[in-house]
């Protein structure tokens, strides 16, 4: 994950989605092939999707389609909550191009159901998923085709159509990025990644910079940064384990672009900035959090029965 | 093999041998000749179109004996209704029309005759010759055209191709029948000049081309119902045409009486037995009816039937190979469809030169993301699929991305359309807004579908308006795709949109048609059939519910011309991507008729085809006169710099017009 997501809460998979309660600080520009419809609970965040950056606070939310790259940053003292759900395509069970839905609270354009209701119907979501017991993969699936169903009636979506080319370069990539990040101890991922995926180091910085448009090599120099960064932070290792792990096969070379990227040097960058928990503390956190969270979400869709009610009724007058 | 024959005198052959078969026949027998086989309750139920037993979805059986051959009506005219995902559905016949493309209806005709046989039928029922008198007709989509000569030319072509695989080529709806909702109440009446030159004209030359059968219309012609009009039939069909085929009523509420049917010279009562079998059999033995007229009747049938299967038999063989055969008519149901879009306004926004991976096309409207080929009355095809605009454009747009929304939200539209390269917006008609209205006030069993005439206005649907309107806001290069059956009113929008394509229901290849023109592909070469006036009122008045009719002798471009009024887009026009230049180059009177040579040039950069029109012109300005009427057409296609002649012998006769006072006029 590249948020500081304290834990994805469902790994049960039982429901082909992924929800989970986290508190944002920053994420590095990022980009998966699920949905992700993100709620903020508490405090500001900052949303960039594509080159649109967006200020979203309690109450907010927005919808990422499936490979849009975005990022998030807290820009709150406070800490900042937000609500996630992600849910994969073939949900949606459409077989014809890309859905690419259009929901952003902060973009100034309403939708047909209010965006309260689809904040009220994704706090329950994410409640259900929380929550646990017998019933609740048929009430989360129940929920969750509610939502997908209420996406496509209520909010703008159009259909993108690329040929077979322009989708297995997008795959490569990803699959290459997914590869870049498994294997970042390895000095020699790059050329690694093209042997396994059969392309030349051409091709692989062709469909990057298509699909990107910026290099492989300078996708992975960020993922680098950003592990390191991670692992200043969140963690103790010393600098050895850190230069290894994220493949930078010296120290020089490491302390180099490391002052590139962050304008200090990975030292200085540890003992800047506060580093709020460690991972052992975090843990613990979460228990206590996931207890809160499950109040807070509570909370919210027992206030939004009057949304939940008016789009049912909206909904019977137009059959 | 390709039978291409005096069907007159083919059919005159086979006399003997129907005699020799009737001549052992009872007289019940003979009456069990003359009418369909089908229970109501057949008619209901394929009509409510349960379990995809649909309308017409085997053949409809009439008469036959173990030595006679039953006759097998399959219905259509956009292709055959039979069946389900297996026949192709071609473009619709006003968009045929467009492509004044004889040769190529032939070859239409030719594939709907295999098709016909395929699917286990003798006779195609789905030749609409009728003139739309008004644009609002719902079935204007089943006709060629606006023009009666331009109907009769495109009809006798289709007639040759469907008799040429021996199946019987049937000819509808006998005759005035050009209001859709009221078609069964109403009463037609016009003058002599009208009915002659505009209204039967091309009936009488479909006859002379050959055609088999006729099914005689709903409506009333001069108080008398069509189906039992002596004067239609009797008279005019077979004693003035010397008509030698068989006639059929239109179903079930085509006669009324049997009586009066039998002796206007109804031969068949289809596709049940209401008011022939034991009515018509009680009737002869009251002595109302001869068993004359009965022979008369059963000769026709069975001398018609029996030279058809003579050939269709031969036929057979020839398309065994039945997916073969259905492939390539796909192929020409794209085909058609490529040489009928036209094109009626482009400023410099097309062929799009958007294919590289970088583009971003976007598509918008309902229509583009639908299979929009035509009505869902009688000439329903179930095709095995449908290549929608949308889809057509995914196929052919190379590396290009093509974005689709359906338009509802017009902020998003606006959006869409700041970031594209190019935006095409598909509006128009289906179904919903016109076509053969099947329900009726009277017949609530019969299931209620939408279309019908277009009662109110002939603009497009409000909702794709708004987004023409709204992307108009961002750019001045939309491309609009009109689909519909005639005459759509674009005054609202013309002037701010880049390109016009009128796409009429381009049948089951229709969406790659329109991206390879719009891509360019192929260089568009129909001309529209029908004028589309600068505003609707310059059109004559109609109401649709009038049960008492009268057709004018002018109509359409006929009516703007007497009027002085300026079309937007006349009839006859249409855009291509090369330039021409025609001129007349020899002009002279003979016996046979005016004989005129052209010579056309193609003046441009790409290969293209052009439509060479003849019109004729008259010094006598008075009352009754048009001011040209169409006398002959021909498409050539022509490779860039290439140059051709035509010759031109027109032969057509008018109405108490001195041939020394008539001109011709060349227009491409």
């Amino acid at each position: 994950m590249d948020y500081s997501v304290y834990e994805s809460i469902n790994k049960k998979n039982k429901v082909p989605i992924n929800s989970f309660v986290a508190s944002i600080r920053v994420s590095t520009v990022h980009w998966h092939g699920e949905y992700e419809l993100v709620g903020v609970l508490r405090g500001k965040i900052a949303a960039k999707i594509g080159a649109e950056e967006y200020l979203l606070s309690e109450g907010d939310l927005v919808l990422v389609n499936p490979n849009e790259m975005h990022s998030y940053r807290s820009i709150d003292d406070n800490e900042c909550l937000c609500m996630f759900l992600q849910f994969e395509e073939s949900l949606l069970e459409n077989d014809d191009g890309e859905i690419r839905f259009y929901l952003n609270s902060a973009s100034g354009e309403e939708i047909d159901c209010g965006y309260k209701y689809i904040y009220g119907l994704l706090a329950r979501i994410v409640y259900e998923d929380i929550n646990g017991g017998n019933s609740s993969p048929l009430r989360l699936k129940s929920l969750i085709y509610k939502l997908l169903a209420d996406l496509m009636d209520y909010v703008v979506y159009d259909k993108h159509y690329r040929d077979s080319e322009t989708i297995d370069e997008k795959k490569l990539v990803v699959a290459a990025i997914d590869n870049f990040k498994i294997n970042l101890n390895d000095p020699e991922v790059l050329e690694d990644s093209c042997k396994k995926f059969g392309v030349s180091r051409k091709t692989l910085d062709r469909n990057f910079n298509s699909i990107l448009g910026v290099s492989a090599k300078s996708i992975l120099a960020d993922l680098k940064i950003d592990r390191a960064k991670e692992l200043l932070k969140n963690t103790d290792k010393n600098m050895g384990y850190i230069m290894d792990s994220c493949g930078f096969g010296s120290e020089k070379t490491f302390y180099r672009v490391f002052k590139e990227a962050t304008g200090m040097t990975p030292l200085d960058f540890r003992q800047v900035g506060v580093v709020t928990e460690k991972m052992g503390t975090f843990n613990g956190y979460l228990d206590y959090n996931h207890i809160k969270a499950r109040e807070m979400l509570k909370e919210i869709f027992n206030s939004y029965n009057g949304e939940y009610i008016n789009v049912l009724q909206k909904r019977l007058e137009e059959i | 093999m390709y039978y291409k024959k005096d069907w007159k005198k083919y059919r005159a052959g086979f006399e003997a041998e129907a005699v020799r078969l009737l001549s052992d026949k009872t007289l019940p027998e003979k009456i069990g000749l003359m009418s369909g086989t089908l229970s109501l309750d057949d008619i209901l139920g394929s009509i409510r179109k349960q379990f995809r037993t649909h309308y017409n979805s085997v053949p409809y059986v009439a008469g036959g004996l173990n030595d006679i051959p039953s006759l097998r009506f399959v219905d259509g005219t956009r292709g055959v209704v039979c069946g389900n995902d297996k026949y192709t559905c071609f473009p619709v016949a006003v968009m045929r029309g467009a492509t004044f493309n004889t040769e190529l209806e032939e070859e239409v005709g030719r594939a709907i005759g295999e098709e016909v046989i395929i699917a286990g039928g003798n006779l195609f029922g789905g030749i609409c010759l009728n003139v739309p008198y008004h644009p609002g007709w719902g079935r204007s989509q089943e006709v060629y055209g606006e023009d009666t000569v331009h109907i009769a030319k495109m009809g006798k072509a289709i007639i040759e191709g469907v008799q040429s695989t021996g199946v019987i080529a049937c000819l509808k709806h006998f005759a005035f029948n050009s209001m859709e909702n009221i078609r069964r109440e109403v009463d037609v009446n016009c003058n002599a000049k009208a009915e002659r030159e505009i209204f039967l004209r091309q009936f009488e030359d479909a006859v002379n081309a050959g055609a088999g059968a006729v099914m005689t219309s709903y409506n009333s012609f001069r108080g008398v119902k069509c189906g039992q009009n002596k004067y239609l039939i009797k008279d005019t069909l077979i004693d003035k045409w010397k008509f030698d085929g068989l006639t059929m009523c239109d179903f079930t509420w085509g006669i009324t009486d049997t009586v009066k049917a039998i002796k206007a010279g109804q031969n068949i009562e289809m596709p049940n037995t209401s008011f022939y079998g034991q009515r018509l059999l009680d009737a002869v033995k009251d002595g109302q009816v001869t068993e004359a007229e009965i022979d008369e009747a059963a000769l026709r049938i069975v001398r018609t039937l029996i030279a058809h299967e003579s050939v269709i038999n031969d036929v057979k063989s020839d398309i065994s190979d039945t997916n073969k055969v259905l492939e390539k008519h796909r192929m020409l149901s794209k085909k058609v469809a490529q040489e009928g879009i036209t094109l009626l306004k482009n400023d410099n926004v097309l062929p799009l030169k958007y294919k590289d991976k970088k583009s971003k096309i976007v598509v918008l409207g309902e229509l583009a993301d639908s299979a929009n080929i035509g009505d869902k009355g009688s000439s329903q095809v179930y095709p095995p699929y449908v290549i929608t605009p949308l889809q057509g454009l995914i196929n052919n747009c190379g590396n290009a991305e093509i974005i689709y929304y359906n338009g509802k939200n017009l902020n998003h539209c606006k959006r869409l359309a700041k970031d594209a390269n190019a935006v095409v917006v598909v509006a128009g008609n289906d179904f919903g807004t016109e076509g053969e209205k099947i329900s009726s006030d009277n017949d609530k069993d019969f299931g209620d579908t939408p279309g019908g005439d277009r009662c109110g206005n002939l603009r497009i649907q409000e909702r794709d308006r708004l987004i023409i309107d709204a992307v108009s806001e961002i750019r001045g290069d939309t491309i609009v795709l009109l689909e519909g059956g005639s005459t759509i009113a674009v005054e609202d929008f013309i002037d701010k949109i880049g390109a016009l394509l009128f796409c009429y229901y381009p049948g089951m290849e229709g969406g790659n048609a329109i991206a390879e023109v719009l891509f360019g592909e192929v260089n568009p070469s129909g001309k529209l059939p029908f004028v589309i006036p600068r505003s609707e009122s310059d059109l004559q008045e109609i109401d649709w519910t009038n049960k008492s009719q009268y057709y004018d002798y002018f109509h359409g471009y006929t009516l703007l011309d007497k009027k002085g009024i300026e079309p937007l887009f006349n009839y006859g026009y249409g855009l291509s991507y090369t330039t021409f230049n025609a001129k007349l180059i020899e002009k002279d009177s003979s016996e046979v008729g005016i004989r005129c040579k052209v010579s056309i040039k193609n003046t441009g950069e790409m290969e293209g085809g052009e439509v060479v029109k003849i019109y004729l012109t008259c010094k006598d300005s008075s009352e009754d006169m048009p001011v040209r009427w169409l006398a002959d057409f021909k498409k050539v296609f022509l490779k860039s710099g290439e140059e051709k002649e035509i010759l031109f012998i027109i032969d057509i006769s008018f109405y108490n017009i001195d041939a020394e006072k008539l001109d011709v006029l060349l227009e491409i």
